[in-house]
């Protein structure tokens, strides 16, 4: 197949540029790795002498813990509210009649072209109004708002793959519509539904400017990092980075390599 | 699918299930959902507090011995920079309870707040402590405490002869190892015509003629006390418009500072501690701001390096000279400033202070 | 109760509780700051009505319209060079076996789904004043003092392109992977050389994807707030900056809705022209 594409030199020179970009895309972060390790009071690189200094720091620090506690308490509470409501509105797109299905598919997903600045004001007037900002009432239904989308996207992307003969038969073979959809569908759109659900994790996790008009009392891991970072450059910031780093990129080679992005996840009927 | 495929498919519902109703339990939990904060308990009162050192200082000497006195909890509301949020806490007044029970008001929100009625009128009387205070510094909302300057902060060992004047700023010499302030850049636009047409105002052409001077020499715009104190530590700047209290405490600390007051002058600025409109526990509020009016905690105060308004305070002649304001011949320096002019021309300023920038 | 083609519209009724969330938290908030840019902000006091004020200061200042274009040049910016060095990596996808291609998958999705403060916060590292390079130049005694690496709008752009890189690459994979390969099979194995085979057939047919990718990076990067403020020192300024310093520091919510809006409009126009070309470039 690859000799289709002529002479090797310019597929080399392809695979030495791309090789550059990746590493573009992570020498910063290995370097971020590396730093984290550092004994020293301050960042050098490479680090005269490695320990654990800085994620002693972090695990000690109760500004740390608390803005951990609240980010991940956020996204538990996040995730499965978004895979209810986006599967359900998956589902609702996809059973519903063709006519209007492309207007309504683009006001499920239309806070993804929103620039989150613009939500971030609008969502902290609200609050203001209703006296709930600094609360999880505003932080829960603001982050659903900004991961419902990816929600809709990959659960309906799994639907789009799905037979709905399979669960009209059960259905005639006795089944209640729920039953079907429970023992038939849902079984058969789970790379969807887990994709969407590391990407709610990930995106209220890592949510930023929403947050920042919000809170004032209560810090989330974004907002204590950028206060911290505006503060002072200091080795713990490279080591809660690299905590929050290891999380995303389990969770992504989780995703990746189950298959759920490539396509993958097929399941023989 | 197999009965391996059907049996692991059973496990996750299952983990679906049982995390679907942990989430419900928190939902159902109210404790989650209301304001951390929000207290109708009268033994709790609720603060502002800072960042840094300034913001142990308030939690030792002002805080703590409140709280330990009239035996009540103290809850703080960590500041994003040094000036309270009042566009939430407006709204928060107007659709409620404000998010603490005493705030801070620099000189030009004082006059934002007495527009906007979001502040308690506290006669005099509430306040036994006024007694002690000298009068121009009592508003009809509280107190003016925590007197800061705004002088000519500079490097002892690298900056010589030592500056008179703000023009020192503009020195070639010093070409690449200043920097000026845009965290209240009313203050930098001020001083610039202080330098150069000897008082504050008005701001014009002829002000960014002089920033734009002086912008190649400029080795940053900082936004925040603690971003100057990192550049003066890194020994990237040697001079720069600065903020008293950090000067004392970065001297104390040991690096080679100085404060200086130029001959063009300089300014003080202050704090007003009201009480927000709809406070939950004004009384607490109005007890806390007659305690830290007191001769002690002014004292505290003073030792930490910021200028009191309370008469019974006396000076140690270093600590005379760290606050600035208690000097009679250095406070002659001292011009007034128009707050009202401050905060009315804020949004022309700043968009001719933008527009300078992306020139 | 049949499940045809035409569907049943009963089944909208399970948008519903998604529809109320976007009420909520999406189409009220925007009909509350709709009404706000036409509210009067004077002495300092906020009064709602039907005013023309803030939109007339937009236009006419000199600065907010000056610091708009800067905006859109910014994200011109960021999309070019994402559009540059995410191409030809779409075409090594596209090229490799199904290992190395997950391989490059993982390397370009990841960022995705790191941390935008994290992937700013290893750029400080490395371009800060006290970074990796200024420290080791210094080090080295070939510098006294640090040099200005990021705190302008290279420094701005690099780290958005870092993060945003994989939205221009995902499109682009998926256009490039759609091409049906015997069409260049058979261009090439008429005499066409490779450079012709790419360029009349291969990029025509990728420019869906090209256009979805610059489309959606465009959007992204023209709300940037984050990654400038800590990555452009003080002299880049973008639309959503000014936004949360009227709020914030002027306590101005009607000139910060007037330019939320504005920012909108020009997001909205951006996604109808990219609607027409994609019809013109797909049809």
């Amino acid at each position: 197949m690859r000799e289709g594409y002529g002479s090797p030199w310019p597929h080399r020179a392809l695979v030495v540029f791309s090789l550059l970009v990746i590493f573009f895309l992570v020498a910063p972060l290995a370097i971020l790795v590396i730093q984290s390790f550092t004994n020293e009071s301050y960042l050098s690189f490479p680090p005269p002498s490695f320990g654990f200094r800085w994620y002693r720091e972090v695990f000690t620090s109760s500004d740390w813990r608390d803005a951990v506690g609240l980010s991940v308490l956020i996204a538990i509470l996040v995730t499965p509210l978004s895979l209810i409501l986006g599967t359900l509105a998956a589902f609702g797109l996809d059973r519903g009649p063709m006519r209007g299905r492309q207007s309504l598919y683009a006001v499920m997903i239309s806070p993804m072209v929103l620039p989150h600045i613009v939500l971030g004001l609008g969502i902290f007037r609200i609050a203001l109004q209703l006296n709930i900002e600094d609360t999880l009432l505003a932080f829960v239904p603001a982050h659903l708002t900004i991961t419902v989308p990816f929600v809709v996207i990959s659960v309906g992307a799994s639907l789009q793959t799905f037979n709905v003969t399979l669960e009209e038969a059960a259905m005639s073979l006795g089944a209640s519509r729920w039953r079907a959809v429970w023992h038939i569908t849902l079984p058969v759109i789970r790379p969807g539904l887990i994709a969407g659900a590391i990407f709610s994790f990930i995106i209220s996790f890592d949510e930023f400017i929403i947050t920042f008009f919000l809170a004032t009392y209560e810090q989330t891991l974004p907002l204590e990092m950028f206060s911290t970072l505006m503060f002072q450059v200091k080795p713990s910031i490279a080591a809660i980075s690299t905590l929050t780093l290891a999380v995303t990129a389990a969770l992504t080679a989780m995703l990746m390599f189950r298959g759920q992005i490539l396509g993958g996840g097929r399941i023989v009927k | 699918m197999t009965d391996k495929g059907n049996f692991s498919s059973k496990l996750s519902r299952r983990t679906v299930l049982k995390s679907a109703a942990g989430a419900g339990a928190a939902l159902a939990t109210p404790y989650f959902f209301v304001k951390a904060h929000a207290a109708s308990d009268p033994k709790v009162v609720r603060m502002y507090n800072y960042d840094g050192t300034l913001g142990e200082f308030y939690d030792k000497h002002w805080y703590e011995p409140f709280a330990e006195k009239f035996d009540v909890k103290m809850d703080f509301i960590r500041l994003k920079g040094s000036r309270a949020p009042l566009e939430k806490i407006q709204a928060q007044i107007a659709n409620g309870q404000p998010e603490t029970d005493v705030f801070p008001l620099h000189p030009d929100q004082l006059i934002f707040a007495r527009r906007n009625k979001i502040a308690m009128e506290i006669p005099r009387s509430a306040i036994p402590e006024y007694e002690n205070i000298y009068d121009e510094f009592i508003t009809e909302f509280g107190p003016c405490l925590v007197l800061w300057s705004y002088g000519l902060a500079y490097n002892t060992e690298l900056v010589d002869p030592a500056p008179t004047s703000w023009k020192a700023l503009w020195d070639p010499k010093y070409a690449g190892k200043v920097a000026l302030n845009e965290g209240l850049k009313d203050q930098t636009l001020q001083m610039v015509n202080l330098a150069f047409k000897g008082s504050p105002y008005p701001v014009d052409e002829e002000t960014f003629k002089h920033l734009s001077d002086i912008r190649p020499h400029l080795v940053a715009l900082w936004s925040s006390g603690a971003d100057a104190e990192q550049l003066f530590r890194n020994g990237e700047i040697v001079m720069s418009p600065f903020w008293n209290g950090r000067v004392t405490k970065l001297k104390s600390e040991g690096l080679p500072l100085a404060f200086a007051v130029p001959d063009e002058g300089f300014f003080v600025r202050h704090s007003v501690y009201g009480v927000p409109l709809n406070a939950a526990n004004p009384e607490m509020g109005i007890e806390w701001i007659n305690f830290v009016c007191g001769e002690e905690r002014q004292k505290r105060m003073v030792e930490f390096g910021y200028g009191t308004p309370n008469k019974l305070v006396e000076h140690t002649p270093e600590q005379a000279k760290a606050v600035i304001v208690a000097d009679p011949e250095v406070v002659k320096k001292a011009v007034p400033e128009d707050f009202t002019k401050i905060l009315d021309n804020s949004a022309a300023w700043t968009d001719m202070w933008n527009k300078w920038k992306s020139s | 109760m049949s499940q045809t083609q035409g569907g049943n519209s009963k089944a909208w009724w399970l948008l519903s509780p998604g529809v109320g969330l976007y009420i909520l938290t999406f189409f009220i908030p925007l009909a509350m700051l709709l009404v706000l840019s036409f509210a009067k902000f004077e002495n300092s006091v906020t009064t709602i009505g039907f005013f023309f004020d803030n939109y007339v200061k937009i236009m006419t200042d000199g600065i907010t319209l000056t610091i708009f274009y800067r905006t859109v040049q910014l994200a011109l910016m960021i999309t070019v060079s994402c559009l540059v060095l995410g191409y030809p990596v779409a075409v090594l996808m596209r090229r490799s076996g199904p290992r190395a291609r997950l391989w490059l998958l993982f390397f370009i999705v990841s960022p995705l789904l790191t941390s935008i403060i994290v992937r700013n916060v290893a750029w400080v590292l490395i371009l800060g004043r006290s970074g990796i390079i200024n420290d080791t130049l210094i080090d080295w005694g070939w510098i006294s003092t640090p040099l200005p690496l990021m705190y302008n709008t290279f420094g701005v752009v690099l780290a958005v392109v870092h993060v945003y890189l994989s939205f221009m690459v995902l499109p682009l994979f998926g256009a490039l992977i759609a091409i049906d390969s015997s069409i260049e099979e058979a261009a090439s194995s008429l005499g066409a050389s490779p450079l012709r085979v790419f360029l009349t057939v291969t990029l025509p047919l990728s420019l869906p994807g090209v256009t979805a990718g610059c489309t959606l990076v465009f959007i992204l990067s023209m709300g940037i707030y984050l990654t400038p403020v800590i990555m452009g020192g003080n002299f880049v300024l973008t639309l959503p900056m000014l936004i949360t310093d009227s709020v914030r520091n002027l306590y101005n919510w009607p000139v910060a809705s007037a330019m939320a809006l504005m920012l909108l409009a020009a997001i909205g126009a951006m996604v109808l022209l990219s609607a027409r070309v994609q019809k013109m470039v797909g049809g």
